[in-house]
């Protein structure tokens, strides 16, 4: 654990490091796509002060320079599956999004959506030494929340606290400096595949990139997409990504869960690839063109050359209505939606207060989503695009860059992390003077 | 399978159409375009529309999960994987380093140039050889017949100045103008005693032409060596065989009466009424002025206020002809005190005549 909390330290320092020296790459590492952001830091110090304008999430205080996208090769399910593979998308992404910022980055924050992210709620509580709240009150009650059994080989990603109890009162979000006795704090912990990281790691090392932040893309892509007053009441956000479907919990601002539905657009296409006997990139092609989830009496005549380069000349000749592409397409999101209904029901999604639901990623653009999706999840059902921030090219205002922005916002703005406070003083092996002064003082 | 079995396939209607018109009229093309366009991966045309942006760099080789569209591609024609190689990306990185890159654009040409020109300059021979080359032709600019001076033209109201000065530039002509330091030459002329200004001047066909402008003058200065001509500020202009040579000049005499020659000239002025009978001035100690008359008188100015007392004396001269009688000298020295100093036989008369008023006898 405490190695964790070192290495996440290091990575944020890393990350001050990076955005004093002003640039940094913000790189998703999806299954469908690899995408790369080079972000310039201290452009604009953002709105001014008694401007009327809140400091928007950060977002003003960099501009995107440098874009790059490319197709995402060797990933499964959000996780490296062929090293190699992964290692050339993520260098031409990395290098298209260079040559146009005509800058060299060395730091990347990553985000990604495998290794089976698994939420936690942990509770803490300790008795206050003074009569006020102070900093290592806050570090001694995140140390004194009990981490459950993660299980073998897997690491923290995130542990955000999101709520103070002090005595009977709760929803502090910063308790520092309150009189009170007792101090108590939620946590959530969003645990992950050490090795999934590891991978991720090796291979931007491969590309000569250290990593400077980790995070979960469908925590960032629920920071893009969800709109303050969504994050404030409670809402979720879906993202139908490539290989994987992430799902987070957002209220009073925080994540408060977050999971991830291993099916994803990869398996619409293999599916329309597999019914109508075509290659894998026909069926992509079909589906972006042509695919939607609603058929209606017109889709019946609407007739889609099939296409194909086989040599067979029937086999090419094939036409297909897009009623039957919809039939292949529509069971297929369905599976995808009932089994986000069913982590949102686990979590006790029903029991918030607002159950807004925000559809997200590139699997979010099929025609006539929203409608299925709102007979399976519920009423309150949008399709949401990732928040503008500056400099973002056009071609990279889509849903399906929702995580990458969210990244940026991530980068700008990170939310406070235990390791983000410094460990409390009675716990702290690392400075034995003041242990071995403490020991004096006490002995002698 | 839905797709296999749909009725299209089977239509032999259908089908003939198809083969009466090989490129049919797309159904796709009455679609308004689908939001899903920009994210169209690997269009089956290659000038496909949908992608219009250059952000978007998909490769066509197909990622190990996509082995499916591995038999399509190897019917094609192959092509390069887009993704740079580790050395390619390496170099990019590389070249947008600032500090490499500046060196390569601005420090390695700056270094290669001048190893090259100090290399080549390494030979002593041929940095011999540039020397001359620029030698030669400085040379022979210089020698180019504009730039020849070929006489000398001096301007003087006297000979003999005109010969001194010619003398003094000893000059060889023909000589380049580059060569000659006109200034130089200006203030060796000007170091002749006889010349007050000189002024320089090359010509454009090839004369320097020397304006001497000579010292006026003022006063013959006798002195333990001889006589010299003196201008009015004092300076010495030549020396003078003979006083007769410039009878015409006052006459001053004494160590460091050329120093004072403004209070001489203002005396020689105030005595204009005994002009006849001036012989000149002296000075004493080089302080005060004797002025010298024939007969051997003389009037022994004071230091201050000289031209004040000499008028004095003319005034005593107007009225009783004071210098007319036997007087030996006029002494203002101490201007409280003024003395006469009577000849010897001036003075017996004078206790003569007093014996006799009293009633002496003549001894």
């Amino acid at each position: 654990m405490t190695d964790l909390y070192q290495s996440q330290r290091a990575m944020r320092n890393m990350r001050q490091q990076a955005m004093q020296r002003g640039v940094i790459a913000v790189l998703d590492i999806g299954t469908f796509k690899v995408a790369c952001l080079i972000l310039k830091f201290g452009v604009s110090s953002g709105a001014t002060e008694g401007s009327g304008v809140g400091n928007m999430a950060g977002q003003a205080s960099f501009r995107v320079i440098g874009a790059g996208t490319t197709r995402s090769r060797g990933v499964r399910f959000g996780e490296i599956a062929a090293m190699a593979e992964t290692e050339r998308a993520v260098r031409t992404a990395l290098q298209t999004a260079q040559k146009m910022a005509q800058v060299r980055v060395d730091h990347a924050i990553v985000c990604f959506s495998g290794g089976e992210a698994r939420s936690y709620g942990l509770e803490g509580a300790v008795e206050l030494d003074g009569a006020h709240v102070v900093e290592n009150d806050i570090a001694r009650v995140l140390a004194a929340c009990e981490v459950p059994d993660l299980g073998a080989g897997r690491e923290v990603l995130h542990a955000q606290p999101v709520n103070f109890m002090l005595d009977h009162r709760s929803g502090l979000s910063d308790p520092r400096g309150q009189a009170g006795r007792k101090l108590s704090c939620d946590m959530h912990l969003l645990s992950i595949d050490a090795d999934v990281v590891q991978n991720l790691v090796h291979c931007l090392k491969r590309c000569d990139v250290e990593m400077a932040g980790l995070a979960a893309s469908s925590y960032v892509s629920g920071l893009a997409s969800l709109v303050e007053d969504e994050q404030e009441l409670g809402s979720a956000a879906i993202d139908l990504g490539g290989g994987a479907t992430g799902l987070s919990i957002f209220i009073k601002k925080h994540m408060i869960f977050a999971d991830t539905v291993r099916l994803g657009g990869d398996h619409v296409t293999t599916d329309i690839a597999k019914g109508l006997q075509i290659p894998y990139s026909a069926a992509e092609r079909i589906k972006t063109f042509y695919g939607g989830v609603q058929a209606t009496g017109k889709d019946d005549r609407e007739i889609i050359e099939v296409g194909g380069d086989s040599g067979d000349w029937d086999k090419d000749r094939r036409t297909i209505t897009r009623s039957e592409l919809i039939g292949i397409m529509r069971p297929r999101v369905e599976e995808i939606l009932e089994e986000v209904r069913a982590r949102l029901d686990a979590a006790g999604f029903d029991h918030l207060p607002s159950q807004q639901i925000v559809l997200t990623g590139g699997g979010s653009q099929i025609p006539g989503l929203d409608g299925l999706a709102a007979r399976i999840l519920g009423q309150q059902v949008r399709l949401g695009r990732p928040m503008r921030v500056q400099g973002l090219p056009q071609a990279a205002t889509g849903p399906a860059f929702a995580g990458i922005v969210g990244l940026c916002l991530f980068a700008a703005q990170p939310q406070d992390e235990w390791w983000d406070f410094d460990i409390p003083s009675d716990r702290f092996s690392a400075r034995p003077l003041r242990r071995a002064m403490k020991w004096f003082r006490d002995n002698w | 399978m839905p797709a296999m079995s749909g009725p299209y396939r089977f239509d032999p209607s259908h089908d003939r159409a198809s083969r009466h018109h090989p490129r049919p009229v797309r159904p796709h093309a009455f679609v308004p375009p689908s939001p899903l366009a920009d994210i169209a991966r690997e269009p089956i045309e290659d000038s496909h529309p949908a992608i219009p942006s250059a952000l978007y760099s998909w490769s066509d080789e197909p990622g190990a999960a996509h082995g499916a569209a591995r038999s399509e591609q190897t019917s094609r024609k192959t092509r390069r994987d887009p993704s740079p190689s580790r050395l390619a990306y390496r170099l990019n990185r590389l070249w947008l380093t600032p500090v490499i890159r500046r060196g390569v654009t601005v420090g390695a040409p700056v270094l290669i140039l001048s190893l090259s020109i100090g290399l080549w300059l390494g030979d002593e021979s041929r940095r011999d050889q540039i020397a001359t080359f620029f030698n030669d032709l400085r040379t022979g600019i210089e020698n180019r017949p504009e730039f020849q001076v070929n006489t000398l033209s001096v301007d003087a109201r006297s000979d003999a100045v005109a010969q001194a000065v010619i003398q003094r530039l000893s000059l060889s002509f023909p000589v380049s103008s580059f060569h000659l330091d006109l200034p130089a030459l200006r203030r060796s002329i000007e170091a002749l005693n006889a010349v007050e200004t000189a002024a320089l001047r090359i010509g454009s066909d090839g004369v320097l032409q020397v304006s001497v402008t000579e010292r006026e003058p003022a006063m013959v200065w006798r002195h333990r060596g001889g006589l010299d001509l003196v201008d009015s500020e004092g300076r010495s202009i030549a020396r003078l065989a003979a006083r007769d040579v410039r009878a015409d000049l006052p006459l001053v005499a004494g160590e460091g009466a050329p120093e004072a020659m403004a209070e001489a000239r203002q005396l020689f002025d105030a005595a204009h009424p005994l002009r006849d009978r001036l012989r000149g001035l002296v000075r004493v100690s080089e302080r005060r002025w004797d002025v010298v008359l024939d007969r051997d008188q003389r009037i022994l100015l004071p230091a201050q206020g000289a031209v004040a007392a000499l008028e004095r004396v003319l005034a005593l001269d107007s009225v009783q002809d004071l210098l007319a009688r036997d007087v030996r000298a006029v002494d203002l020295r101490d201007p409280s005190r003024p003395t006469i100093r009577l000849s010897q036989t001036a003075m017996s008369e004078l206790h003569r005549i007093r014996n006799q008023a009293s009633g002496v006898s003549d001894r």
